[in-house]
């Protein structure tokens, strides 16, 4: 179930809502950890053990470490060790097995078979979170949760389940036992829930259906001119979905309580690529900045040693985002881009002009997410000739067509990128423009609503005949 | 301004959780439909709650697709959805163009070049085996002939140079040059819907009588048979505020009487079926819409057949046809997989009537024989 479903919006959240609201405090953990499970079980009735499994085992895990990490140093290691082979295997079974076999199989290495098992939703997610608990223990980041209710709650609970932000625990520990619910916070809440929904179905869903179609074009027609548009249009979907998506948990945990960190600033403002994966996706880069590259050493060892430091963490970050090479190819790139700026790039970059750094920021990401959109390297390839008049044609009609039939949509797009919102510019921030808030929440509810249901329109017509 | 924030937040708070909570226990409550008349089809059944269901992997999928299916007035947002692009200044939806005068256009902007050449090379090698020369009758679709009411910046295939280009491909056969005698103009083809209306296909028919038959067209006139014709197009857009089209009974001056028989042995007088207007589709008014075959036999005493392979570009043909042939023959190779050679005779002429666009896309040509 996602959030942009009317299953989400129509039935279950308020329900959720309602029922959150109506029990007491110190019920509401369990409320929490009961509707989650729900929510997870309804699109993986059968992974959801592994959900519970994982909850369990990791808790188990807290407290041996908790009750060993003072007195039992090397004990404690031991645990954090034993409960970190459990997460990676989790995740690398169900999420990598079938592309280490395929691999192996391709290289006639016959001794283990694809499975064919589904991805259980959210798997690169949760284990990334359970995993920064037990670590932050064994640092005394932070002291074992005694509830096992509260602890599902945070593992899985519903707004940040199954596509981030990957939320520490040391975060919200304390929320967890004890929160406030604030007018204040439950307003911020839907103003933060609305943006998010607006931007993944006014957006991003009307973007990708953009590029969806200038990729589909016949190689003839992919004029360089509308392949730039295609791929800026995939540039605004991959933004606006995953921003929305989080701007929705963030919003919904508001609603509930709770403070998750922000996972976007504005990346495509960026002047660097340094710059862009500081606002992009940011508790991805934290996690992975906090117990890969300084563990590793991080920039305390030599240059030589940071290197492969950064090497190995975007190897990492790109195998993450998917078990295909295209994503490994992906990271990769940012690895070596981000080693050339740290080496000579930046210093230029900072005597340049500012639209130098914006221009440069922005093809490289524009065109390496044509590597991330395509998980066949060959197609991805050729899009990118396309980009650079692969047909023979700068442009045609049918540039214009796009150009023409989306105006607004890219131009919106374009504006929302920015932190307009955040300055005297937005209307609605005004005093006399803050009363339209009521009316700007029914309007989106409801554009909304008509885009989700639109979806679902399926004309059946024999329209050929 | 305390006061002033907190009203700004009772009340954006109250329409939230409203709007939330009305439409959900509205949407719980309404009745139920099993149709949608726009979209032509039957709207997704309840999930089925048995365990195997709920645990085989597709239960969430299936309960969204039924209660999105069902939202409670279905039609309002996908009208509004449709009216918000069009604020946006989209010059589309669902691919159909919003054209001046209410008018709403497929867009045509594909082709399939291995469909198409396999259809072309289908038809001239049973042209070859059968030692028959056919009638081939390609019809722009109004993507050209309304092109003039289209939204600036629309960009479609060039329908001439296909037409031209077909023409060359179909050396041989008796190609007819329908760009001759189909002027480019949008009162030719339906505001609503995808086909060409009376007016056009009479010069279809016009076009026929000049290079197969070799004659004069016969007289006609019309008749309002309904008002209220909210074609495919109207449905597609979700431009549900366009007014309906009119559909016209197309009598010829000297009287011909026929007979069409459907493919259930379902006999109908004349060629029109008029409970068809009570439908959604009125346009399946003329013949009685798609079948695998269809038999209208006339009193025109000439002994003539027409064997016609065609799409439902042709129905709104059949009335003209009518005045012309003993018998005319109509087969629709979606659904007539039996050999069309058995149905050739010594006098008879063989016709292959499509829209362009759909000679282009369908593949079911490749079951002629």
């Amino acid at each position: 179930m996602v959030f942009s479903s009317l299953t989400f919006l129509y039935a279950y959240l308020p329900i959720v809502l309602a029922v959150y609201f109506l029990v007491p405090m110190r019920w509401r953990n369990f409320v929490l950890l009961i509707v989650s499970l729900f929510f997870y079980g309804w699109g993986e009735p059968v992974y959801v053990l592994i959900m519970i499994a994982s909850i369990i085992i990791n808790w188990l895990f807290g407290r041996a470490i908790g009750n060993t990490r003072k007195d039992h140093r090397d004990q404690a290691k031991r645990y954090l060790i034993l409960c970190m082979v459990f997460n990676l295997t989790l995740l690398g079974f169900f999420k990598y097995w079938d592309f280490l076999a395929e691999n192996l199989n391709a290289l006639g290495l016959m001794f283990i078979r694809p499975l064919h098992l589904g991805l259980p939703i959210g798997i690169s997610f949760y284990t990334f979170q359970t995993m920064s608990y037990p670590i932050d223990l064994y640092r005394f980041d932070t002291d074992p949760q005694e509830s096992l209710v509260s602890f599902g709650a945070y593992v899985c609970m519903f707004p940040q389940l199954i596509a981030g932000p990957i939320v520490r625990y040391t975060d919200i520990a304390r929320q967890l036992n004890s929160r406030i619910i604030t007018m204040d916070g439950f307003y911020e809440g839907i103003r933060r829930f609305m943006a998010g929904l607006c931007k993944k179905v006014l957006l991003a869903n009307n973007a990708g259906q953009v590029y969806e179609a200038i990729a589909a074009l016949p190689a003839a027609q992919q004029s360089a001119a509308t392949a730039w548009i295609g791929a800026i249009c995939y540039t605004f979907q991959i933004y606006y979905d995953f921003s929305g998506y989080s701007d929705m948990a963030i919003g919904m945990g508001k609603m509930l309580g709770f403070d998750f960190l922000e996972n976007f600033n504005y990346p495509y403002i960026s002047k660097t690529i340094t710059e862009f994966w500081r606002r992009w996706h940011m508790s991805l880069s934290f996690w992975f900045r906090d117990y890969v590259y300084i563990p590793l050493g991080g920039n305390r060892h030599g240059f030589r040693r940071q290197i492969l430091n950064i090497m190995i963490v975007w190897l990492l970050t790109g195998f993450w985002h998917g078990a295909s090479w295209n994503f490994v190819l992906w990271g990769v790139f940012y690895g070596i881009v981000l080693i050339l700026e740290k080496l000579f790039l930046l210093k230029w970059l900072k005597k340049a002009p500012d639209w130098i750094g914006h221009v440069y920021t922005m093809i490289l990401v524009i065109l390496n997410w044509m590597i991330f959109a395509n998980t066949d390297l060959a197609k991805g390839f050729a899009y990118i000739g396309a980009m650079f008049g692969g047909c023979g044609r700068l442009a045609d009609g049918l540039t214009l067509y796009y150009l023409r039939d989306n105006l607004v949509l890219l131009v919106i797009c374009a504006i929302a990128a920015t932190p307009i919102a955040k300055t005297k510019w937005n209307f609605l921030r005004s005093s006399k423009g803050e009363y339209l808030m009521p009316l700007v929440t029914a309007a989106g509810l409801i554009a909304c609503t008509a885009f989700i249901v639109d979806a679902s329109y399926n004309p059946f017509l024999y329209f050929r005949f | 301004m305390q006061k002033k924030k907190r009203l700004i937040q009772i009340s954006t708070i109250l329409i939230f959780t409203g709007i939330l909570g009305i439409f959900s226990i509205w949407n719980a409550l309404a009745p139920k439909e099993t149709v949608s008349w726009n979209e032509n089809r039957t709207l997704a059944p309840a999930p089925d709650l048995s365990p195997s269901h709920i645990f085989g992997g597709r239960f969430d999928d299936d309960f969204e697709t039924w209660f999105s299916d069902h939202y409670m007035n279905r039609d309002f947002w996908i009208e509004l959805k449709s009216m918000i692009r069009r604020g946006m200044l989209a010059i589309e939806n669902n691919d159909i163009y919003y054209a001046k005068e209410e008018r709403l256009v497929s867009r045509f902007a594909s082709a399939d070049q291995t469909v198409l050449d396999s259809n072309a090379e289908t038809i001239l090698t049973f042209a070859e085996e059968h030692n028959v020369t056919p009638n081939i009758l390609l019809v722009p679709t109004a993507a050209w002939g309304a092109s003039s009411t289209l939204p600036a910046g629309h960009w479609d295939l060039d329908q001439e140079a296909m037409l031209g280009e077909l023409a060359d491909t179909f050396d041989g056969t008796n190609y007819i040059p329908i760009l001759k005698y189909l002027p480019q103009d949008p009162a030719l083809y339906f505001r609503t819907d995808h086909h060409w209306n009376e007016k056009g296909a009479w010069h279809g028919y016009e076009a026929i009588c000049a290079e197969v038959l070799h004659k004069e067209p016969n007289a006609f006139r019309y008749e309002d048979a309904s008002s209220s014709f909210c074609g495919t197009m109207y449905s597609k857009s979700g431009a549900f505020w366009t007014k309906p089209d009119m559909i016209r009974t197309i009598i010829p001056e000297t009287p011909v009487s026929a007979v069409t028989t459907l493919d259930d042995g379902t006999k109908l007088d004349g060629v029109y079926n008029p409970a068809r207007l009570a439908e959604k589709d009125q346009y399946t008014y003329y013949i009685d819409g798609n079948h695998a075959r269809e038999d209208i036999h006339t009193d025109v005493n000439n002994g003539r057949t027409a064997v016609i392979v065609k799409d439902s570009y042709s129905h709104i043909l059949v009335p003209y046809l009518s005045t012309e042939y003993e018998d005319l023959i109509l087969i629709d190779l979606r659904y007539y997989h039996a050999p069309v050679s058995d149905l050739l005779g010594s006098n008879s002429d063989l016709y292959f009537i499509y829209s362009l666009d759909n000679f282009a896309s369908d593949p079911n040509l490749a079951f002629l024989r």
